[in-house]
């Protein structure tokens, strides 16, 4: 009996070797890596490499070797498909790899060999399809191998006459290449390409991506389309089977990356990059966050692989692309060597982020880092930033907006006058800017925010029809409909919510006194203003008149044609105000909007900064804001409608001379430039938004618009609702 | 062992409430948190100068007063009479306290919808040709306050007089009536000095109440009500909102010392209320 049962089990045992030696999920003995894996910390310098792709061609692959980048471009103008190469600081095109290349991939061998895998078109189809689009074109696919100087050194047909084929290649670090062809795997272990090894992937799964491991091996990228999942399997460098799959390759948000630095393989998620390492799995291995390369690209499923973006050095620097594809090579140095780190914050500073991370490509004694408070804009960053002020933990430069307590923090000295900035500073001073404008930007006497460029609001009128009409007051305003009773005085879309965003930004000006503390809402200017807006039709009604079937037309047109008196225009740009005088054949006047003092043009700015008084880095913070400034006033392009006036002085000349030029169809005359330039010098400030009073505003007027009470009883309301806010300031 | 006992409570207390309070102190002798700059009791002389904190003195003053000796003499009333044996006294006394137990969102909602401009009251007075007034945002105002106050709170108050009344000794009523006493006299001279104590530690907690009506009157009114709701919170409020931390801390130095001083004195009463009705 125990006889039998020994036999049974050795049986069992034996049976149970072969099983495991069959099974397609045997994990592959690794070889070890070729170093200790890399660990990051400490202080870092970047350096920053664009590839400078010539503009008219298109960035196709790029891949990163241990000397040199490669990458290739393909051109519209010859159809052809380029390979540069960057190696010790030189760009040199490589070759042209295809004359009319499409879908070419690149994988770098041993000693600069390049593994290219070339499509190339056979037959285009000029006919479209049902959906209107031109049909793929047929081509041959073939693989290659170019020398290190770029000239093709063999070649072989792989498939013919096809359409949209699925192909990769990738070279393990020993130099191997590997190709994914219409799922089938080719390798060529000894770099013949008549001496092809090949496997076909199991029915129901994909070949994507490979990943050249970190130890010499290969791995794929497999989407099994039954499982609706993919994973990434260890490929045995001999028969081609997958191994083992590898833990922590499925999932959302992650891009992996070729092994390097001593790491199998590496992938970012989220912000943090990771290594996989043979005995501790995925480690992390950096935080990318701290280093400003931008905003990581969230996507569903596995992205990246295609490029080989990143890459840990030998000497325990980081290779990384940025989205805009320059490279930053972060190496380790010694902290006083390290840039100093400047901070901006504020709501919805997208655009700014931008600007951050032009100004570390380029800039190196700083290194600027951005906080978003709200993506959305929305009024929750206030909060934040009064939580941070609490807590003494202040940005260095701060976006200022509308939702942000720009008048509070003036008040309470938590902004930085910038006017003793601007004496102190040689090549960046007052008269840098166009008159009228630093006038614009000031809060009582003092200059807290700059900004690379503004726009304006305001109205205007035929100068034939209403004289030289450079002011409105709710007077002249009665003047004009007295004298003009058969012309509409504003267009007929001219709506209550556009008038009250103006009383609520620049009007509200004309009635507080904040320096004596007290306001004058219930003032008879104030009640004409919100009676003026209450016969005005809302957004709403607008809307609704636009679904009559009447034919459109626009305010430019009416008052053109003579039917208004007045259309409200924003002037976000030199060419709107050129557009206006050219619609009016230069006979516009801009009186701006109704006012009490008659100083109705409206002056505003996106993206104005400031410098908090409690900085750690005040001359970093500065030095990025006159940054920003000059950067984005270098070259504007005046010539485009959202092109906003440049703050520059030496920029808006350079816009007057254009549209002074032959290159416009109305050349602006003399008379024109004189008419902005006052409109510039006389136009109000709208950068003193004041969110309470706001509110009270509109909720007030909100009962008048619909009538649970008169203007006298609206205005009274936010007269006493208003005072109260004003007092408490005092 | 007692005394370990002691430490996490000493160490919560002395972690939220002392060195806040002493943090506060430091603030409000600051011109601004950012500079620091010292301005000894620059930020006291200028508040009380402050027309918005001298008007929010005075209406949380006016309030309190209002509200405070009806809420307290409403309840002891109701818990008096649902002491005797009437008709509905349960019903009466669930409806007294059910607005414990009723949201403040929806509380506030309630009262909207009866005192909006447009609201139900002012279409009932419309319907008998009287023109209502705006209750939220005119002088009625802090009538409309008081009532919720007072709908909210009485609830409670009645509950703590009626527990207290429950504990006046039967036999000395009693015998107070035997020898002839009337409810007046038998009030006066026997449950009120049991009731007394009771009576200022209602008083205290109506108190603490009213201070904190700013919520009720910013859920109607936001941050800038009528001037006549316009509470030492709001002003408190909104100079956080606005970063006045200087003054915000300053005003609560004022308020700590003036609520100190009150309760202190009322506690005194109370203490010797209780100790006359022990004696």
């Amino acid at each position: 009996m125990k006889h039998r049962i020994a036999v049974v089990v050795a049986a069992m045992f034996i049976f149970s070797l072969l099983l495991s030696s069959c099974s397609p999920n045997k994990r592959l003995p690794a070889p070890p890596l070729a170093q200790e894996p890399v660990v990051m910390g400490g202080y870092y310098k970047a350096t920053w490499q664009s590839l400078e792709a010539p503009e008219e061609e298109d960035l196709q692959v790029i891949r990163l070797s241990e000397n040199a980048i490669y990458f290739s471009t393909y051109s519209y103008s010859d159809y052809a498909t380029r390979l540069y190469r960057i190696g010790d600081g030189e760009k040199t095109a490589v070759q042209i790899i295809s004359s009319t290349g499409i879908g070419n991939d690149i994988a770098i061998g041993k000693d600069g060999v390049i593994w290219s895998l070339c499509y190339k078109i056979v037959e285009t189809s000029h006919e479209e399809t049902d959906t209107g689009n031109l049909p793929p074109p047929h081509h041959n696919v073939y693989i290659q191998m170019l020398q290190a100087d770029g000239a093709l050194g063999a070649e072989r047909l792989m498939l013919e006459n096809v359409q949209g084929v699925g192909a990769d290649v990738q070279a393990t670090t020993a130099g191997v290449p590997y190709w994914g062809i219409d799922n089938v795997l080719y390798w060529a272990p000894t770099g013949d390409l008549n001496d092809l090894k090949q496997a076909t992937a199991a029915e129901g799964t994909e070949y994507h991506e490979f990943y050249a491991l970190g130890d010499g091996g290969m791995a794929v990228l497999v989407y099994d389309s039954q499982a609706g999942k993919s994973a990434v399997y260890r490929l045995d460098g001999e028969t081609g089977a997958l191994g083992k799959a590898i833990e922590g390759c499925t999932g959302e948000n992650v891009t992996l990356y070729d092994g390097s630095g001593g790491y199998l393989l590496l992938k970012r998620d989220g912000d943090v990059m990771y290594g996989l390492t043979d005995g501790e799995g995925w480690v992390a291995v950096v935080d990318l966050a701290a280093y400003e390369l931008g905003e990581y690209q969230k996507s569903n499923g596995f992205s990246g692989g295609y490029y080989p973006l990143c890459r840990m050095m030998a000497d325990g620097s980081l290779l990384m692309m940025d989205e805009e594809y320059d490279l930053c090579r972060m190496t380790p140095c010694a902290e006083e060597e390290a840039a100093t780190v400047v901070t901006v914050a504020g709501n919805g500073i997208g655009n700014v982020t931008e600007l951050a991370r032009m100004y570390n490509k380029t800039q190196s004694d700083y290194v600027v880092r951005t906080k978003e408070y709200s993506p959305t804009g929305a009024t929750d960053g206030a909060a934040k930033l009064t939580a941070e002020l609490m807590a003494g933990t202040v940005p260095d430069v701060l976006c200022v907006d509308n939702f942000l307590p720009a008048r509070a923090l003036i008040a309470r000295n938590a902004l930085e006058d910038l006017y003793p900035y601007l004496e102190s500073d040689a090549e960046f001073s007052a008269d840098y800017f166009v008159d009228g404008v630093l006038k614009a930007f000031e809060s009582d006497g003092g200059l807290y925010q700059l900004a690379a460029d503004f726009t304006m609001e305001t109205m205007f009128a035929d100068e034939n029809v209403v004289g030289d009409l450079d002011v409105l007051t709710p007077v002249t305003l009665k003047e004009l409909q007295t004298a003009h009773p058969d012309i509409a005085l504003f267009f007929s879309e001219f709506m209550q919510e556009e008038l009250m965003s103006y009383v609520k930004t620049a009007a509200v000006a004309d009635h507080i006194d904040w320096a004596g503390g007290t306001t004058s809402f219930d003032s008879e200017d104030f009640v004409q203003l919100i009676t003026l807006a209450s016969t005005l039709p809302t957004m709403q009604e607008v809307i609704d008149s636009w679904n009559d079937g009447s034919e459109v037309v626009s305010s430019d047109q009416s008052i053109q044609a003579g039917d208004i008196l007045l259309a409200r225009s924003a002037v976000p740009s030199m060419w709107r105000y050129a557009h206006v005088q050219e619609l009016m054949n230069g006979r516009a006047v801009f009186p701006g909007y109704p006012a009490a003092n008659g100083q109705g043009t409206v002056l505003t700015a996106s993206n104005r900064f400031a410098i908090m008084s409690t900085a750690v880095q005040k001359e970093g913070a500065w030095d990025f804001i006159r940054w920003v400034i000059q950067y984005q006033n270098a070259t504007p392009d005046v010539s485009l409608p959202t092109t906003a006036f440049p703050t520059s002085r030496e920029a808006f000349e350079r816009a007057v001379t254009y549209y002074q030029s032959d290159a416009v169809t109305y050349r602006l005359t003399e008379t024109d430039i004189a008419r902005l330039r006052e409109m510039i010098v006389g136009a109000r400030s709208a950068l003193d938004y004041d969110t309470e009073l706001a509110t009270i505003i509109d909720e007030e007027c909100a009962k008048f618009f619909r009538g649970s009470c008169t203007a006298e009883q609206a205005a009274a309301k936010i007269q006493s609702r208003a005072q109260l806010y004003v007092s408490e300031q005092m | 062992m007692a005394r370990r006992m002691l430490w996490p409570g000493l160490i919560g207390v002395m972690t939220f409430y002392v060195f806040p309070f002493f943090l506060t102190l430091y603030y409000s002798v600051l011109h601004d948190p950012f500079e620091k700059q010292f301005v000894g009791l620059n930020n006291y002389r200028e508040l009380l100068q402050n027309a918005a904190f001298r008007l929010a003195v005075r209406n949380t003053v006016r309030f309190s007063a209002l509200a405070v000796p009806l809420a307290v003499g409403l309840a002891l009333g109701f818990a008096l009479v649902l002491e005797r044996r009437i008709p509905g006294k349960s019903r009466f006394r669930t409806a007294l306290l059910s607005p414990l137990m009723v949201p403040i969102a929806s509380v506030v909602l309630i009262w909207e919808i009866l005192f909006h401009q447009n609201g139900t009251i002012n279409r009932l007075l419309a319907s008998l040709s009287v023109n209502g007034p705006d209750w939220l945002y005119s002088s009625w105002g802090v009538l409309v306050i008081v009532l919720l106050f007072l709908w909210k709170n009485l609830g409670y108050n009645l509950v703590l007089f009626m527990a207290a009344i429950s504990h006046i000794p039967a036999e000395i009523v009693e015998a107070a009536r035997i020898d002839g006493a009337g409810a007046w006299r038998t009030f006066w001279c026997i449950k009120w000095r049991y009731l007394l104590s009771t009576t200022l530690f209602v008083s205290i907690l109506t108190l603490a109440n009213s201070f904190k009506v700013f919520r009720e009157v910013y859920m109607l009114s936001g941050n800038y009500p009528h001037e006549e709701l316009y509470m030492l919170q709001h002003f408190m409020n909104n100079m956080f909102r606005t970063l006045n931390y200087p003054r915000l801390s300053a005003a609560m130095v004022l308020m700590t010392l003036v609520i100190g001083g009150v309760l202190a004195t009322l506690f005194y009463f109370e203490g010797r209320a209780q100790h006359s009705v022990e004696e």
